[in-house]
């Protein structure tokens, strides 16, 4: 009833080819964003913003690289840890060596090195794809745990191989207080959300889609694989080392090269499984369904006052997400952000939907 | 008129003492406990967690510290940095008087964060090393020493054992040990004491979690050191010692923290 | 030349152990296609089924012999993973038919995440000991040729004689049963083998049932080795290069594989590693995978793949 389009004519092509067609939809968002930017720094507390809302944002930018590899162009990874240590790793040292180094420049620099990274080890997916590629991206995630590991000149040779970095400032403005680096996180995301978003609507992105639903018909219609591919790696490790540098810098501070482990690989691509493949709205969903579900069900006890181990609950976290991603990948495997969109859909119909 | 401001005074008195007296009147403290049951390290993990809320139970059951009884809630880290993080964000907002995160890697993210929310990080026995020196990180107490202490500890028993520390001289030692902040901790101090000595260290680092020893071991045995400091935690320890034991290295000479 | 001996038994005993988990991974993806991420969380699960059945039912039933008990439990064992073979069919793989290996792929991270879970739900995920009464002293020979012998673990002996035993009697199953003759048709060719009248479902809980007897034994010769931990679980990530060394559809590539990998992996971490800083085996065992990867992509043993890309 309130969901109709009745009565929304487009006029011109642009307005035909935006983002959101629908008027409400630009409505929701537009109060979306609104929360986010102005009702959510009144009235979060620090855990809310310290615990969930900063980590969800920079996972779910991670999500958001990962499934233009994976979503969009059906090229598997189980690396995405490393590329986000490279990019993590990299924005450290310009900060440490070169004096006076920028914040976001040096994040960007560090996605740069990401990129480098993640196109030489997607270079094996022109000959190989499938499990083969997951393989490949393996090796990317152990070689860097041990690379950020051992090899001093990375960490600047601390002696316990832990770095961590202080005083974080944009264009003047100090990034330590929740707040601020719950803006700063909100406003990297949207902005690399946008082009996220518009780089899968163009030539580029409907070339990835083209080799992912099929690779030989693609490249008949003059798709050329190794740039599609390249690409994909290129723009996904950029994103996913952005992220990296986030997660270090401003959600940790200091941290190990098993802050990006490949358990974090798994959680990122349990992420994008779950959100829904192939589109943007599910990374955030699935980022968001994957860092709530383990906080809920850790406080569900302690609010339901049953007596339950922690153990048991971490545990069944493990078995829900499990059960959870066999049962999307049968069930509905563009996930959640589908689950939307059929929402949305009988929505336009209701209360009449014949 | 003169009385005015004595009232005042004792008014305010009263007033800060019956505000610092709620607190011990409400006869509870409390202490949020991190643990790990879960992952690689919960074989040292869950008989850690339970020792702990053995002894608070015990503290209760005779009254308390000075009639406090000390309330505690656990919270399940897997040794992980970024859930550490999110237990600390949740539990310090519900009293916490202290922290004792268990986890080096926990501790070292919590640093930074301690001494703005001025709670302090008991780390017992393992942490940062550096603070030791209370000036720079105000908010660390470690207690019963550090990483560093433990292995100058271990360096003078062996000192003793050969009778003198000069006699480790030309002595070979090995530290085998788990390949993360936590195992690196104590190589400068035993590096320097290389030095101070003369006896030779070699180090063998086993990747994390450490269930892969073979060739570590293997190692060991062809240098044959005289003497092999184990570093290890969870579940590299009991994979180290059945190693040790399939490569027939004699127990007596491994010391492990 | 002693050490360097050592260090070749060592890595081919080690190799023997990836070998085994290596098996499984190829009994499930030349039946069905599959490429099971779970093999190492099935390790787990009946390591620590074996584990602590052997250590429940002394207590349950009020008996003493030790091997009574690890009788028991094996068989205990053997059954729950049968009926987690049946349950995996039932619930995922039957309804997953003609999907895209990717997503088998995936829908295999999500059983292993399951399983991981809900063995240690049952199990507990403290360090549990499985006590089949193998040596644990080493043995020394050769001692007149080199200083010190040339030392060998009893116990690596008799886990690769397991192995050993096991492939062969695998091969015997495939080569000579008709269920063999069957899970063979279906590896070779789905809907032919349909339309001659082999059950399709039931020769995938047989396949999985396999493996699951593959996980088991490894389980055990693991776990007896080294304890029963949740880290067992990681033992799919040591057999993953092997299987594709080795080529995904074949036995004996799995063996081979597990051996060049085994010998690599010690050789390299003993000689290249202190070069390195040590701790290098676990990335070299990919990297010699990949750059072999790109050479044949099929592996040493596999067939070859015509879909490339």
């Amino acid at each position: 009833m309130l969901y109709r389009e009745n009565g929304q004519f487009k006029t011109s092509y642009a307005a035909d080819q935006q983002i959101f067609p629908i008027l409400q939809d630009r409505w929701a968002l537009g109060l979306l964003l609104l929360v986010a930017f102005v009702v959510m720094p009144l009235v979060g507390s620090e855990y809310f913003f310290r615990a969930i809302l900063i980590p969800f944002l920079i996972l779910a930018l991670a999500a958001l690289g990962l499934n233009i590899l994976v979503g969009y162009c059906g090229q598997i990874s189980l690396g995405t840890g490393a590329f986000m240590a490279v990019g993590a790793y990299a924005a450290y040292n310009f900060m440490v060596r070169i004096d006076g180094m920028p914040l976001i420049v040096a994040m960007l620099l560090g996605g740069l090195c990401a990129t480098v990274i993640g196109v030489l080890f997607g270079i094996p997916s022109l000959r190989i794809k499938g499990l083969y590629l997951a393989v490949a991206t393996l090796a990317a995630q152990f070689f860097t745990d041990w690379a950020f590991l051992r090899i001093g000149w990375f960490t600047n040779n601390s002696t316990s191989g832990s770095v961590s970095v202080a005083n974080l400032n944009v264009f003047g403005i100090p990034i330590e207080s929740p707040v601020s680096k719950y803006l700063f996180c909100l406003v990297v995301v949207c902005l690399f959300a946008l082009m996220a978003k518009n780089l899968t609507r163009s030539a580029i992105g409907r070339q990835w889609m083209a080799i992912r639903d099929m690779d030989v018909a693609a490249a008949v219609i003059g798709i050329r694989p190794v740039y599609a591919k390249l690409t994909a790696f290129a723009v996904s490790s950029f994103i996913v080392g952005v992220a990296g540098v986030l997660w270090a810098f401003v959600y940790l501070g200091a941290w190990e090269p098993a802050a990006f482990s490949i358990d974090r690989s798994f959680q990122l691509l349990f992420m994008v499984i779950i959100g829904g493949l192939g589109s943007i709205s599910g990374a955030f969903l699935g980022a968001a369904f994957m860092v709530l579900l383990p906080v809920v069900l850790d406080q569900l006890p302690h609010w339901l006052g049953i007596p339950i181990s922690t153990a048991t609950v971490s545990h069944l976290v493990h078995m829900i997400f499990g059960a959870l991603i066999v049962f999307f990948l049968i069930v509905e495997p563009h996930g959640l952000a589908k689950l939307w969109s059929v929402g949305k859909q009988k929505m336009r119909l209701w209360p009449f939907p014949h | 008129m003169k009385f005015k401001p004595l009232a005042l005074a004792a008014t305010l008195v009263t007033l800060g003492a019956a505000s610092f007296a709620t607190p011990a009147m409400a006869q509870e403290q409390y202490i949020p406990l991190l643990s790990y049951r879960t992952g690689a390290y919960a074989p040292n993990g869950i008989p850690w967690a339970n020792g702990k809320q053995d002894y608070l139970k015990y503290v209760n059951a005779n009254g308390g510290v000075n009639g406090v009884k000390i309330a505690y809630e656990e919270c399940e880290t897997g040794y992980a940095t970024d859930k550490g993080v999110e237990c600390y964000e949740r539990l310090k907002g519900r009293g916490a008087s202290s922290f004792d995160p268990q986890s080096t890697g926990i501790t070292f993210a919590l640093t930074d964060k301690a001494p703005i929310d001025k709670i302090p990080l008991i780390t017992l026995g393992y942490g940062l090393a550096a603070s030791q020196d209370g000036g720079v990180f105000k908010w660390n107490f470690p207690l019963m020493g550090s990483y560093w202490t433990a292995a100058d500890i271990l360096i003078q028993h062996l000192g003793e054992k050969e009778g003198g520390l000069d006699k480790l001289k030309g002595k070979k030692i090995a530290l085998v040990y788990h390949d993360s902040p936590f195992g690196k901790e104590p190589i400068p101090l035993l590096q320097k004491r290389a030095e101070m000595h003369g006896f030779q260290l070699n180090l063998l680092p086993v990747t994390a979690p450490g269930v892969e020893q073979k060739a570590t071991w293997l190692q060991v045995r062809r240098d044959r050191p005289d003497y092999v400091l184990l570093w290890g935690w969870g579940v590299m320890n009991s994979t180290a010692l059945k190693e040790a034991v399939a490569t027939g290295f004699p127990r007596e000479k491994m010391y492990g923290v | 030349m002693g050490f360097f001996l050592e260090t070749l038994f060592g890595g081919l005993m080690a190799g023997m152990l990836y070998s085994l988990v290596a098996l499984g991974f190829v009994l499930i993806y030349k039946a069905s296609g599959v490429f099971n991420f779970a093999q190492g969380a099935m390790v787990l699960f009946a390591a620590l089924a074996m584990a602590r059945f052997a250590e429940w039912f002394p207590k349950w039933f009020g008996f003493e012999s030790l091997l009574l008990a690890n009788l028991l439990a094996f068989v205990a064992a053997m059954a729950m993973m049968v009926v987690l073979a049946w349950a995996i069919e039932r619930f995922c793989l039957s309804k997953l038919v003609n999907q895209e290996g990717i997503t088998l792929l995936m829908a295999t991270l999500g059983i292993a995440y399951f399983l991981d879970g809900f063995g240690q739900t049952l199990f507990g995920s403290d360090i549990y000991s499985i006590n089949v009464g193998m040596p644990k002293d080493p043995a020394f020979v050769m001692e007149s040729m080199f200083e010190g012998g040339v030392m060998i673990s009893k116990e690596d002996l008799v886990a690769a004689a397991v192995s050993a035993l096991l492939v062969i009697v695998l091969a015997l199953f495939f080569q000579k049963t008709k269920t063999g003759r069957a899970l063979r048709a279906v590896a070779d060719d789905h809907q032919a083998a349909q339309s001659i009248g082999i059950p399709l479902n039931r020769i995938w809980v047989i396949v999985w049932s396999v493996a699951g007897f593959a996980a088991l034994i490894a389980g055990i010769i693991w776990g007896s080795k080294l304890g029963v931990q949740f880290t067992l679980s990681l033992v799919a990530l040591k057999a993953l290069p092997v299987v594709i060394l080795g080529g995904l559809t074949s036995v004996p590539g799995a063996i081979i594989g597990g051996l060049i990998i085994g010998v690599g992996e010690k050789l390299s971490e003993i000689y290249i590693g202190p070069m390195l800083g040590g701790g290098i085996e676990i990335w070299f065992a990919y990297v010699l995978a990949l750059g072999f990867l790109l050479l044949r992509p099929q592996g040493l043993f596999g067939e070859k793949i015509i879909d490339r890309v």
